[in-house]
């Protein structure tokens, strides 16, 4: 997957061009809607001018199906795109203040800089307006903080959260979008005396275009894991083969003493090994494919400086798991070198070796099922003298972070 | 500092209970004393409330008044209908409702236009284009916002730059003050560069955007955009009032209609929906309480 483009490589340069390049188009397009003009933003309340209401919506379905189109077809990395927030109260209550005050001033802060740009007197001073509401929302923040940061559902889209394909969404807003179209068409004939039949006749060709792209969408369905492994397989099992991800005992266990470090273990063995033993604060989780896609959003996330390290009892697993997780794009993720039955070698000085039958087998009994309370769970990093050749290297995060008004 | 504090939250009271007391009053009221687009004209006939800005008679080639009426027609309204900020006379008059007959300056040959007032502007007019068809600048629209998140990840938005280059001049003027205060200290805290960041560069391209589409649309002119019953001094304070009301609120959205609205719906996140309801039901309550702001 290409897209995005990865910008920290580009520089910044190349990258700040893109963005003024961006704006060009963006500024262009909201001049050209009419949207530096007040009147005609605030008409559409007034019912007596439907532009406004007809290029945001216009512009919101043309780019969902192709944003949509572009991840289906597997050029665009979704994932790596940056969605605003879900802070669920607080952007209802701004955006209904910034509603109350779009009609009261007639522009919002993208169009009135179009607006300044021709020599609009209103919109600069409203520019001066928004900076003056950016300014008291800076100085007071600090007393409603707590319930500005309330209601955080994260990254959180309509898929997601109403768990029905990204493609039943998208048609669904299209068709009702067009629906919505149609009836502000109808509204305007009655309110206005407008004819619908001036209108070009190509905005049903258009409409049918989008339709069209929204079904294939639909049938193009969400990416699934696989997918996102063979877009990465090149690079990553060749990290795989040379044993880059797989890092030695020794060095997890420098990690787990390491309080510069957010260590994630993630535990693929099934619930009867993790209760013979574990490691000390290692999260189990089972090793099929879903049970990994599920913990995998939650390690997306995670502070700088996280590593995250997943273990079975030898590696089979593990390296499974390992490339669901990178598959979903979890960042700084290795593996444990023999897993936890070589662990139980070098630390295990009171686990009895047993023969194992088949792969991926715990080779050790133990007396009780002690989880992690036995010594090997958590040792000494200072009674054991491990000569290892470290490989943990801590990575930024890869995706964009910031955001529109970030 | 705690007085500080204090200080600030009582001009940040103040700031809004002014907001909504002005809310309440009729916009224009504020108007009637400082009209300043023009003298009074008596139109020919009297009797006549006399009309707060220059105006026109609509005649036809015999220079007989076309409208029933007989009443003139104001210079400064913005036409909704052909989008153009021409002075001419509004589609209010509705003139029997055809459309084809009253135009914007191009509608000259059809009709004589015969000032009886003074005039407002002094040189040339300005001849702005009709705006395109709406669907068509929407697909534009998206075709930009489409290429935005395809190429870098991000969707388009503003007042991220408007807070930096504010956060900027605080920083300059009281760096202490920037580096202690949670919000602000993310933006300018340090040796952070506010400026240095993308949003800005956006902000800039959205400034030379607009102006090369209002080259060509022949919109590139100092002017006051504004309803027909308000003067420019109302204007321009509502105008600060609702930047300031958009400003907060984009804050306290984490984006502003662009950012949320815009990108946030295309990318299906539910706090953007949940934004666009937010917004338009806030746009929609508030219209009625601004009536005379935007209306004839």
């Amino acid at each position: 997957m290409p897209f995005p483009l990865d910008l920290h490589e580009l520089g910044t340069p190349v990258t700040y061009t893109i963005f003024v390049f961006i704006g060009i188009g963006f500024g262009f397009m909201l001049e050209q809607a009419g949207f530096g003009r007040s009147t005609k933003l605030a008409a559409q309340f007034y019912f007596k001018d439907f532009a406004m209401f007809r290029v945001m919506f216009t512009a919101v379905i043309t780019a969902m199906v192709l944003i949509f189109g572009a991840v289906g077809i597997g050029i665009l990395d979704f994932r790596k795109v940056f969605v605003p927030g879900t802070y669920l109260w607080p952007v209802a209550i701004g955006g209904f203040i910034l509603g109350v005050g779009f009609l009261i001033g007639g522009l919002c802060p993208g169009t009135s800089i179009a607006g300044a740009a021709t020599l609009k007197i209103d919109a600069m001073v409203f520019l001066v307006g928004v900076v003056l509401g950016v300014f008291v929302f800076g100085e007071t923040v600090p007393y409603f903080i707590g319930f500005w940061t309330t209601s955080d559902f994260g990254r959180l889209t309509l898929p997601e959260w109403l768990g029905i394909p990204t493609g039943v969404i998208v048609l669904f807003i299209v068709v009702f979008a067009l629906l919505l179209f149609w009836g502000s068409e109808v509204l305007e004939k009655k309110l206005d005396g407008a004819d619908p039949a001036d209108a070009p006749k190509a905005r049903y060709f258009g409409a049918a275009a989008i339709v069209l792209v929204a079904l294939v969408v639909l049938l193009l369905g969400d990416p699934s894991t696989a997918d996102y492994w063979d877009a990465v397989a090149a690079d990553e099992q060749a990290r795989l083969d040379s044993r880059e991800v797989q890092i030695h005992p020794g060095e997890l266990l420098g990690l787990m003493n390491d309080t510069f470090v957010n260590l994630v273990m993630l535990d693929v063995r099934d619930e009867r090994d993790y209760n013979q033993f574990h490691l000390r604060a290692a999260r189990q989780t089972d090793p099929t494919l879903e049970s990994v896609e599920a913990v995998s959003p939650d390690l997306t996330g995670l502070a700088p400086r996280s590593v995250i390290v997943a273990m079975s009892n030898d590696e089979r697993d593990a390296t499974e798991a390992w490339k669901t997780l990178v598959a979903n794009n979890v960042i700084n993720t290795y593996i444990l070198e023999g897993g936890i039955n070589e662990w139980l070698e070098i630390f295990g000085e009171d686990a009895d070796p047993k023969p194992t039958d088949y792969p991926d087998q715990l080779a050790f009994t133990f007396t009780a099922a002690l989880g992690g309370r036995c010594v090997a769970s958590d040792p000494h990093s200072d009674d054991f003298e491990l000569i290892y050749e470290p490989k943990v290297v801590i990575a930024g995060p890869s995706a964009v972070v910031g955001g529109g008004c970030g | 500092m705690s007085r500080r504090r204090v200080a600030v939250a009582l001009g940040v009271a103040a700031l809004f209970a002014a907001t909504f007391l002005g809310a309440a009053v009729d916009p224009s009221s504020a108007s009637m004393s400082d009209d300043t687009d023009g003298g009074l004209v008596i139109p020919p006939g009297g009797g006549m409330v006399p009309p707060m800005h220059p105006t026109f008679a609509l005649l036809n080639g015999d220079a007989a008044n076309v409208l029933s009426s007989g009443r003139p027609v104001s210079t400064l309204t913005t036409c909704d209908r052909c989008n153009a900020a021409c002075e001419h006379q509004g589609h209010g008059d509705r003139l029997g409702g055809s459309r084809s007959l009253v135009g914007c300056r191009g509608g000259e040959d059809l009709m004589a236009i015969k000032p009886v007032g003074p005039s407002v502007r002094k040189g040339k007019a300005p001849n702005p284009r009709p705006f395109p068809n709406p669907y068509l600048v929407g697909v534009g629209l998206g075709v930009v916002l489409f290429l935005s998140v395809l190429i870098t990840g991000d969707g388009l938005g503003a007042p991220g730059a408007v807070q930096r280059i504010w956060a900027w001049i605080e920083n300059l003027v009281a760096p202490q003050h920037v580096d202690t205060n949670i919000y602000l200290v993310r933006y300018a805290g340090g040796e952070a560069q506010p400026l240095n960041h993308w949003i800005v560069m956006l902000a800039i391209g959205v400034l030379i955007g607009g102006f090369i589409s209002g080259l060509i649309g022949r919109r590139v002119y100092t002017e006051i955009v504004k309803g027909p019953l308000i003067s420019n001094r109302t204007r321009l304070l509502f105008a600060l009032l609702g930047g300031s009301f958009v400003g907060f609120g984009a804050r306290f959205a984490r984006g502003c209609t662009s950012s949320q609205g815009l990108t946030g719906s295309a990318l299906l996140s539910v706090g953007s929906w949940v934004f666009m309801m937010a917004f338009f039901a806030g746009a929609l309550a508030a219209a009625p309480f601004f009536k005379k702001l935007w209306n004839d």
